[in-house]
């Protein structure tokens, strides 16, 4: 298990992690979420000993050495391989950096290629990849030597959805593996399918930190989601709501100023009729996001 | 395998097998073999022309002296046609072109005259020796018209002498032979060491450079530190220079004893043996120490010039720090050799770097002392080891910081990440 506690961390005049705690538990997948400029890029560094640091970081109560980075997987928000390098060359010499001998790379590696449908064969030059597929190897870079310990900063950026579903399967069959993952990620999407936890950072500071259940209690439900034949106009008069969007035709997101008013939304609008759908929600993730950056600003 | 050699064997195959460094190994050799070729062809061409211009130069003497005659025709057989000598004759045979001129040889008021007439102007090494045997004939004519006597002539022979009581010792001009060569050779030393240092202070700034703006720098310190990255790199590089030098000596001694076997050079190389083993001697003394510590410390100071660059096209502008400082360094031997005693060359010839450049000179002019040598390579190795344990505190922000500052900008910002 991953343990931050207190942590800070500061540029010059600018506090880059202020008091930072949290836990990845064993086998557990948490993202971390937070605007540019956040904190999340110096968690990492922080947690790889990148940067010197107040506070205290262990895994499985060890301070992390160099003999610890072995069990970690990194990939990092700036990627880049060694593009005059076949596959097999860079994917070696990244793993043997890793304590792996390249015996054992060669049996497993053909298996990652099919499992990450890459392009090309051992001997293809990274230079002759596409960009996708370039993403891929950096993938089985940060993968194949089983880290025990797996931090992927951004991971998504850049993936068509394919490709997203792949990295997935890997976060999950990693997790099934025993692995404790943190990931960083601006779409929220990937948070809600993916995260056992999630913690916010804002300007250095932890705001959220939970489970997508937890996260979403400290919430009122107060997102209505209809299917009605009736107008924003008609919409905006009703009682106790705030803000009409038009989501597509006749799908609308009421905001309500009361989360038990919703019996009495829901009689004002189906008048005792048959309504497709009406869902009362706490707001999605993208919405949470939205308000704690705007709450702390 | 430890990481360390991870490192250095990943970086020492990558280089070795690129085509820049087979060209690099094969350009000089290729270079010296066409040289060679060129230079053999010209030599014999311009031989050959030298001496074809000479006899395809024909001309006819008439002259009514027989001793020139006979002298001339035996001397210049090639050259003189016999057949030719009446001046009706040797006018026809030049008109048609048979013969290039004709030389008009007689004697008036007892002087000998030559007049040549021709199509072509007279071959100027023909005329020098025409004009010793015939200063020889006159001299004798004069004699003879002079109507002295013998005792008189012999009189007359008797010429001033010279004589020096400076006898060179074998033993001094040996050594200033010695000394001349040890400079000449002290200086071919320089240039390869320059080009050799200029070579591969930029691949080892370029190879960093590479890491560093692909941005698999961040990738490799997840896995090991800084230290030992730049450590790897260096050692890989260091292992490469020794590869090019261990092939060099080996094609050196292939070459040495093909090139010995050919009688003429050959007889060469065994008068000047001694020298040869002296020079050579030379290099293996201080020389080598100052090679070792130079190079070792242009490509630490390089490694640090790679990691400074954000952006993989600017690669190739890694070492320029370090290109221009050892054009410096080598001017200041070229331009200041000559004058090694100066107070400047000898200041500079402590400083690291310049003094692998300079303290080798001052060594072959023989003007320094066995403790002024001791202290400059001192003050070398004392510099590898502030320059290594800098390294070790500043290094990993030199690589993960990324800006567009300007040189020491960017030493500062990355010495201060952290």
């Amino acid at each position: 298990m991953l343990h931050i506690e207190n942590v800070s961390k500061q540029f010059n005049d600018v506090n880059a992690l202020n008091n930072v705690s949290f836990d990845v538990p064993t086998g557990q997948i948490i993202g971390l979420i937070g605007q540019n400029g956040a904190g999340k890029s110096t968690t990492f560094h922080s947690i790889l000993n990148f940067i010197k640091y107040d506070g205290k970081i262990t895994l499985d109560n060890q301070p992390i050495d160099q003999n610890k980075l072995e069990v970690i997987g990194y990939l990092p928000e700036e990627r880049g391989l060694l593009t005059d390098l076949t596959i097999k060359e860079q994917v070696i010499y990244f793993a043997e950096l890793k304590g792996c001998s390249k015996k054992n790379i060669l049996k497993v590696l053909p298996d990652w290629m099919e499992k990450f449908e890459v392009k090309g064969n051992l001997k293809t030059k990274i230079k002759n990849l596409s960009k996708g597929n370039q993403q891929k190897v950096q993938l089985i870079c940060t993968l194949i030597h089983k880290p025990k310990f797996i931090i992927l900063d951004e991971p998504f950026s850049g993936l068509d959805p394919v490709n997203a579903d792949l990295l997935m399967q890997a976060i999950f069959e990693a997790k099934a593996d025993g692995a404790s993952i943190i990931f960083s990620s601006h779409n929220m999407a990937n948070f809600e399918e993916v995260c056992d936890n999630l913690v916010m950072l804002k300007n250095g500071r932890v705001v959220l930190n939970g489970t997508i259940e937890e996260v979403k209690g400290q919430f009122k439900k107060d997102h209505i989601y209809v299917k009605t034949p009736m107008d924003i106009e008609q919409l905006n008069n009703l009682k106790h709501i705030i803000h009409v969007s038009k989501i597509s035709s006749n799908r609308y997101l009421l905001k309500i100023d009361d989360e038990n008013a919703g019996r009495e939304i829901f009689n004002q609008i189906s008048h005792g009729e048959y309504l497709e759908e009406f869902s009362q929600q706490a707001p999605s993730l993208d919405d949470i996001f939205r308000r704690e950056v705007l709450n702390h600003e | 395998m430890n990481k360390l050699n991870v490192v250095i064997s990943n970086t020492y195959k990558e280089q070795i097998k690129s085509k820049s460094f087979i060209i690099m190994i094969l350009s000089p050799i290729i270079i010296v073999i066409i040289a060679g070729i060129i230079g053999y062809f010209v030599s014999t061409s311009s031989n050959s022309n030298d001496s074809s211009d000479k006899n395809d130069f024909k001309i006819a003497m008439i002259t009514k002296n027989p001793e020139l005659v006979k002298s001339f025709k035996q001397k210049y057989s090639s050259n003189v046609i016999k057949s030719i000598d009446t001046e009706i004759k040797a006018k026809k045979a030049t008109k048609s072109g048979k013969i290039d001129g004709y030389l008009n040889v007689y004697t008036k008021n007892q002087q000998i005259k030559l007049k040549y007439s021709g199509n072509q102007q007279f071959d100027d090494e023909l005329k020098k020796d025409l004009m010793i045997s015939i200063n020889q004939e006159q001299q004798k004519l004069n004699l003879k018209n002079s109507g002295i006597n013998n005792r008189q002539i012999n009189q007359l022979k008797i010429k001033p002498t010279y004589v020096s009581d400076y006898h060179e010792s074998k033993h001094n001009q040996e050594k200033e032979d010695q000394k001349d060569m040890i400079i000449g050779a002290n200086y071919i030393y320089m240039t390869i060491l320059f080009f050799l240092t200029l070579t591969y202070s930029s691949i080892v700034a370029t190879s960093i450079a590479k890491d560093k703006g692909s941005k698999t720098a961040e990738y490799i310190l997840s896995s090991i530190d800084a230290f030992t990255y730049f450590s790897g790199k260096v050692i890989a590089t260091i292992l490469m220079l020794l590869t090019q030098i261990i092939i060099y000596i080996i094609l050196g001694l292939v070459a040495y004893r093909v090139i010995s076997e050919i009688s003429s050079i050959g007889k060469i190389i065994n008068e000047n043996q001694h020298m040869i083993n002296k020079v050579i001697e030379n290099m293996f003394g201080f020389n080598l120490l100052y090679f070792i510590l130079g190079a070792v410390i242009i490509i630490l100071i390089s490694a640090i010039s790679g990691a400074l660059v954000g952006k993989v096209e600017d690669s190739s502008k890694a070492a320029q720090p370090v290109s221009i400082f050892l054009l410096l360094c080598f001017y200041i031997n070229i331009f200041l050799s000559n004058n090694s005693d100066a107070l400047f060359f000898k200041i500079v010839s402590y400083i690291p770097v310049i003094s692998t450049f300079t303290m080798n000179t001052r060594i072959a002019n023989d003007n320094v002392t066995l403790i002024g040598i001791l202290i400059s390579l001192l003050i070398s190795f004392v510099f590898i080891i502030i320059c290594l344990y800098w390294v070790k505190l500043n290094y990993k922000g030199l690589l993960l910081k990324n800006d567009d500052s300007g040189f020491f900008k960017k030493i500062k910002n990355a010495v201060n990440y952290k």
